[in-house]
């Protein structure tokens, strides 16, 4: 592993930490908003005071959240999983252990078991989008770059202007008033359980045609523009002038080349993705991670913001770090 | 806004491919040639639709558009007294429609604009000051950036509050460090050329070569960019609104609209469908018109 | 167009020598369009050329003349929007103008292949050496693999890379600028083709890497027998290579004959403009101005009637030479000129005023600089570079600092202009040490004496904003004149360089490069500085109009009296305009000297590697062949004792890799820095194209 992607991972991980609190700076910046949210909408004010003393949640921002890091790392107890707050919060897993996101005050049960539950549906509707949208739009982009102001060429432009102009709910509006209402043949939700009189598939091809519809277009453009620039490159024309065929020179020289750019872009896509679900999960019902996060926030569910928003960000960092390795892959500029 | 790849030049995130030439030859007659790109003349006229129509708003003869015609809920289909129906709490659409790009055609610009300043001013300093002050501003950009964008919108508001300030000031948090990032490559860029040198050698002041020689060079890469961004904007706002985190009612909110409209979808699906097409005529404007700058600055 | 004129231009090409060989390749009325969103661009209106089998054609010309556009046409790449509009390219007799695309590809790489300017971007950086070079075989001749791996390693062998079989594996961003261009012409090669077009080959490379370049192209030509077509800008460069030379002005050949006699008679006012315009070794200020051509290329499109060189001909003669088109008479054996008084331009142009020795050599010191130092901390390690110069300008003089990429000239001037500080060391100006000093460090008046124009045009202005703006700009900040007369006072600055008062509201983008040359040069002198720092100004610009700023430049500098450092790698210009010479090698003076003594033995080895490696517009110049070995070593980790000893060819022993070099006093101020004694200095051979016929001997294989 050369040291440059050592200290790649070194800067996203402080990255991380300096994000994760970020995020607990905006959840939990007023401290007497913790325990009134902690408690519920019908707290009394003494009961509040009285969990904002027992949490010292009068300490400074900082040391509040080292202690949230220290239950979250296994080094300290869940302050709340303790039967003299009355609460009724409790752990299974005890009150220690690595990975402690706390207690999820909307769903009453521990983070830990709702939010893998939800990340498992999101992967899935977002792993078949990704499927899709990789090589649906690479295979648009190089055959537009490949010749600029063709028809297929001012297509694409088209379509990916038009649907880039489309936010995800407008684009599930429309699928689920053509496709539900009008043609009846597709659900206008997706909960993801039977009994709804749609198979479980069907309930699939909406968030799926939204998410890929919305991205695919930007992606083709992306991977267009990078292609028509590496055709315009002085070694693509050395391959033409040593005379090769032109379909040698697009296959062996400028594709490999044509990729690098765009290749980040796709990865990053993922990290677009997850915010891409927040809304079509939420058009669609879709027992997701992201309609889960909107959720938590509306109802002030801290602990489980908090998770969600880390996991988020872990997994763009990890996208970073890989678009990172790729990159130093496909790249032999990069590897010295 | 996308996030932008390490890797790939930024530009190449907002579609354009740009080298230090055409920064060199941006030219300030690039509005000038604006009516030769029909692109973009079709994106200004869609704009100026809204502009005219959001201005005009308090002159057309059209109901509150928060007044409730209770006897129009029952049959809020488009007719002769609501051209466009009314929503599900029997107020006019067209009415809200109209009142409705009073609102966004106000935040979005201010919320960009002031992205922009923050922004342009962080990118400058950055890419003036290679060593501290960069490390400094980029690895804070870093952080915001690491964020999926919709997430942090949405952790944002939901624990700030949903208000138009609220909004103008989660835009330029999450757009401020990507508005940074544009312009700490452009300045950087433009740092090492002669020009530069040259105004060092008659002793300009650091905040005169950063103001006068290096930003307006900028502009080119930053016209198309802030038009696109003006875009992304209005969508998350209507993204917000939609989720249920938008201008709080009953102020006429796009995204909000589509929101109370979605359950109503099965019987009248037009309901939701103005709102939704209000929305992406305007974003598609927005992008028009930078695609047409776009092409027009790489036409040099 | 002149419908006889292929009659005319072949007939004199059969004749003569030419006539022993069959013709390889043969153009009639090549017409070539670009039509594009603007209209419709004639980049060659009419264009009729042969080339016979193993000869060596050189085609010169300024940028923007259509000579890439001839070569691409010969290889029918022209690009979406280029379009052979007439005529016929008949190579071997195949019409290459109307062949199909399959027929192109076994022409190309097969038949004719192309090396062009800027090796770094014409391989791909993906893929390794051996797979671009393997290609061609196996394409062409459909050798198997191993087979034309083999192939490539002898080929790569035969331009002399060393340790072929590993170069193989190696990326192209591993390699020099020099061994790229090995590789490329490798590639060329490796398929034996029978016509090599050679498209600026050499630009870009340092002046010791182009005369290696140029050995291998000459070798390669004596060895298989290729034919060439060598396009370049520089006469020095054509001379060295081609038989026969054509000049190519405005997508016209204006003039084409053997190079002896091209260049001992040319005959059309443009190719003598050209030879004049650049300085002969041995001429300097104090003899002749230069020549200039007045006014620019013209942009395809807006090409003049008749001449195309008229508007800017010393000769031109209103109502014959802009009416109708020129047809080329000969004016000797294969000497063909479009001109109507080529006998009268064959007369010897009107005598030059020689500029008058005005440099008041009191020896006063303006600057100088002691063990300065500029080190550059990276990640990898420290970069110094410079790295303890001494040095002194005296007042009024010009005092060049010469050397390849990577020799710190550029630093050099960066740190005296006060944009970077020194790290270590004393500059000396006016009584106080500016070294630590940068600009915003130095008092209003150290800047404004100070002042500096730089390299390339396209840079120097602010695109945003008019041409007189920074001059204003700079008279307001420097202090050098009140408001009310700063008006005036641009509009003198403008003429003092010659240019008219409107360019004051022009954009940068629409002057040429010459002219924004000349706004930097008043924008420099709005000061009134004691010092201008030129930083190879004129390296940019054609070489008609480096003439022209040249000029300019000295004019100023000996009627104000102000010190010139002017840094360049181009050893002739150097000779001409300056008073001493610095020689910089990685960050360090090799040699130090007035001009005259610094071009005459004794030399440093590296002094004289330079000097031989300048390519002389002179084709009957026979030059001693001192080339320099090996790449030029890490900056970062350079040679212990002398810098230059990696690659000198007169190296001593371990004496030169351990200890620093003494200086050797040659006596008027002229040192040296070498382990040899003076007396083996001075042993050498005079280089140049003084150079009576030397033979090609190295000096220094007796000293070793």
């Amino acid at each position: 592993m050369p040291g440059f992607l050592v200290r790649r991972s070194l800067t996203l991980l402080l990255t991380l930490v300096a994000a994760s609190f970020l995020v607990f700076s905006i959840t939990e910046f007023s401290p007497s908003n913790v325990a009134r949210e902690t408690l519920g909408a019908y707290a009394l004010p003494e009961q509040v005071h009285l969990l904002y003393e027992k949490l010292q949640l009068g300490d400074p921002l900082l040391v509040r959240y080292v202690r949230w890091a220290g239950v979250l790392l296994g080094l300290r107890k869940d302050p709340l999983d303790n039967p003299a707050l009355g609460l009724n919060i409790h752990d299974p897993k005890g009150p220690r252990y690595l990975g402690n996101f706390g207690y999820s005050t909307l769903f009453r049960v521990p983070v830990n078991q709702i939010i893998w539950n939800r990340l498992g549906n999101t992967a899935v509707l977002a792993g078949i989008a990704f499927a899709i949208i990789v090589p649906l739009s690479m295979l648009l982009g190089i055959l537009a770059g490949m010749r600029p102001g063709s028809f297929l060429d001012r297509a694409l432009s088209v379509a990916s202007i038009t649907m880039t102009s489309m936010p995800e709910y407008a684009i599930g509006v429309i699928l689920a008033a053509i496709f539900a209402v009008w043609l009846k043949v597709l659900p206008g939700t997706s909960p993801l359980v039977g009994g709804t009189g749609w198979p479980l598939p069907s309930q699939f091809v909406l968030p799926v045609a939204v998410l890929v519809l919305y991205d695919s277009g930007y992606v083709a453009r992306m991977v267009r523009a990078s292609m028509i620039d590496v055709l315009n490159r002085p070694f693509v024309r050395t391959a033409i002038l040593k005379g090769l065929p032109r379909r040698r020179v697009i296959l062996r020289h400028a594709l490999r080349n044509a990729m690098i750019a765009p290749f980040t872009v796709i990865l990053l896509q993922i990290n677009w993705l997850i915010g891409g679900v927040v809304v079509t999960e939420t058009v669609f019902a879709y027992p997701g991670f992201g309609r889960m996060l909107l959720q938590a926030s509306l109802f002030g569910d801290i602990a489980l913001i908090e998770a969600a928003t880390l996991i988020a960000l872990v997994i763009a960092m990890a996208t970073q770090l890989l678009s990172d390795i790729g990159y130093w892959l496909l790249d032999p500029q990069a590897r010295t | 806004m996308r996030p932008t790849p390490l890797h790939a030049p930024s530009d190449l995130a907002a579609g354009a491919t740009i080298g230090v030439e055409e920064i060199a030859t941006a030219r300030p007659s690039l509005l000038k040639r604006l009516p030769s790109s029909g692109v973009a003349m079709t994106g200004l006229g869609i704009i100026l639709f809204w502009v005219i129509v959001a201005l005009i708003a308090p002159l057309l003869p059209l109901p509150s558009p928060t007044a409730q015609d209770y006897l129009a809920i029952a049959h809020p289909a488009p007719g002769l007294h609501h051209l466009l129906g009314v929503d599900p709490l029997g107020r006019d659409t067209l009415s809200r429609l109209v009142w409705g790009a009073r609102v966004v055609l106000v935040v979005a610009p201010l919320s960009v604009l002031v992205a922009y300043i923050v922004g342009a001013t962080m990118g400058l300093l950055a890419g003036f000051y290679p060593g501290f002050v960069d490390a400094v501003i980029s690895r804070t950009s870093d952080v915001i950036l690491a964020f999926p964008v919709v997430v942090l919108y949405v952790v944002l508001i939901a624990a700030v509050g949903a208000s138009a300030l609220n909004i103008v000031v989660a835009v330029v948090l999450a757009s401020a460090p990507a508005v940074s990032r544009i312009v700490r490559g452009l300045a950087m860029q433009l740092a090492r050329q002669d020009f530069v040198a040259a105004a060092h050698l008659r002793r300009e002041t650091a905040l005169f070569i950063m103001a006068i020689e290096i930003l307006p060079n900028c502009r080119g890469p930053l016209i198309t960019d802030f038009c696109l961004r003006l875009g992304y904007t209005v969508i998350t706002i209507g993204t917000l609104g939609f989720l249920g985190l938008g201008i709080p009612p009953p102020s006429p909110d796009w995204g909000g609209m589509v929101q109370q409209a979605t359950p109503m979808l099965t019987v009248f699906p037009e309901m939701a469908l103005f709102p939704v097409i209000a929305l992406v005529s305007l974003v598609l404007g927005f992008n028009l018109l930078a695609d047409g700058l776009n092409e027009l600055s790489r036409a040099d | 167009m002149p419908t006889d004129s292929p009659g005319a231009m072949e007939g004199g090409a059969r004749s003569g020598q030419a006539a022993a060989r069959p013709t390889l390749l043969e153009i009639r009325h090549l017409r070539v369009e670009y039509h594009t969103i603007r209209g419709r661009m004639v980049a060659l209106p009419d264009l009729s050329l042969t080339l016979a089998e193993g000869e060596s054609f050189g085609l010169v010309g300024e940028s923007g003349c259509g000579k890439s556009t001839l070569a691409m046409a010969i290889m029918r790449h022209l690009g979406p929007s280029g379009i052979i509009a007439g005529g016929e390219i008949l190579f071997a007799g195949q019409d290459i103008a109307r062949a199909r695309e399959a027929e192109l590809e076994r022409i190309r790489g097969r038949r004719i292949s192309i090396v062009y300017q800027e090796p770094a971007s014409a391989l791909n950086p993906a893929m390794t050496i051996g797979r671009q070079l393997i290609e061609v075989p196996m394409l062409h001749q459909g050798m198997p693999r191993r087979e034309a791996r083999r192939r490539a390693a002898e080929v790569l062998a035969e331009v002399h890379i060393p340790d072929p079989e590993t170069f193989l594996e190696c990326y192209p961003h591993q390699l020099s600028g020099g061994q790229k261009q090995r590789v490329v012409i490798a590639m060329a090669l490796l398929a034996d083709p029978a016509l090599l077009l050679l498209d600026e080959p050499t630009t870009g490379l340092d002046v010791t890497v182009e005369a290696a370049v140029l050995d291998l192209i000459d070798e390669i030509r004596h060895r298989r027998g290729t034919a060439l077509l060598y396009i370049s800008h520089n006469l020095g460069v054509i001379a060295r290579v081609a038989d026969r030379v054509g000049v190519m002005y405005a997508g016209e050949l204006v003039e084409d004959a053997p190079a002896t006699s091209l260049f001992a008679k040319p005959r059309h006012p443009y190719t003598r403009g050209l030879m004049q315009a650049i300085p002969r070794m041995g001429s300097n200020k104090h003899d002749i101005a230069l020549a200039s051509i007045p006014g620019s290329v013209p942009a395809a499109g807006a090409v003049p009637r008749g001449c195309v060189f008229a508007p800017r001909c010393p000769l031109v003669l209103p109502g014959r030479c802009d009416t109708e088109p020129i047809p080329p008479v000969d004016a000797g054996p294969m000497h063909h000129v479009k001109c109507l008084r080529w006998q009268e331009s064959a007369h010897p142009a009107p005598p030059r005023q020689p500029r008058p020795a005005v440099l008041a050599a009191d020896g006063e010191i303006a600057i100088e600089a002691g063990k300065l130092s500029r080190f550059y901390h990276l990640r990898s390690g420290v970069v110094r570079a410079n790295d303890g110069l001494d040095l002194v300008a005296r007042r009024g003089e010009v005092l060049a600092v010469v050397g390849e990429s990577g020799s710190g000239k550029s630093t050099f001037a960066r740190v005296l202009a006060g944009l970077e500080p020194a790290s270590e060391g004393t500059l000396l100006y006016a009584g106080a040490d500016i070294a630590s000093k940068p600009v915003h460090r130095r008092s209003a008046r150290q800047v404004a004496e100070i002042q500096m124009v730089f390299q390339n045009p396209e840079g120097t202005l602010n695109p945003s904003f008019s041409a007189g703006w920074p001059i204003a700009r700079a008279l307001k900040k420097l202090g050098r004149g009140r408001s009310r007369e700063i008006d005036s006072r641009v509009r003198s600055l403008l003429g003092l360089v010659r240019l008219p008062e409107s360019v004051r509201h022009s954009l940068p983008r629409q002057l040429s490069g010459g002219q924004k040359q000349r706004v930097a040069i008043a924008r420099a002198f709005a000061g009134r500085p004691e010092i201008l720092i030129a930083d190879e100004p004129t390296s940019a610009l054609d070489v008609s109009v480096q003439a022209a700023v040249v000029n300019l430049l000295l004019e100023i500098q000996a009627e104000r009296g102000t010190t010139m450092v002017f840094i360049s790698h181009d050893l002739g210009l150097v000779r001409y305009i300056a008073d001493h010479v610095v020689v910089m090698y990685l960050g360090r003076v090799m040699e130090v000297g007035p001009t005259a003594a610094l071009y005459a033995p004794p030399f440093h080895p590296y002094t004289e590697a330079l000097l031989s490696a300048v390519p002389s517009p002179d084709p009957t110049a026979a030059s001693r062949r001192i080339r320099l070995e090996g790449e030029l070593p890490s900056r970062i980790h350079p040679p212990k004792g002398c810098r230059f000893a990696t690659r000198c060819p007169r190296k001593l022993g371990a004496i030169c890799e351990t200890e620093p070099p003494p200086v050797r006093d040659a006596g008027g101020g002229h040192l040296i820095f070498c382990h040899i004694p003076l007396p083996g200095l001075s042993a050498a051979e005079p280089v140049g194209s003084e150079a009576p016929r030397a033979q090609s001997t190295s000096a220094g294989a007796g000293q070793s």
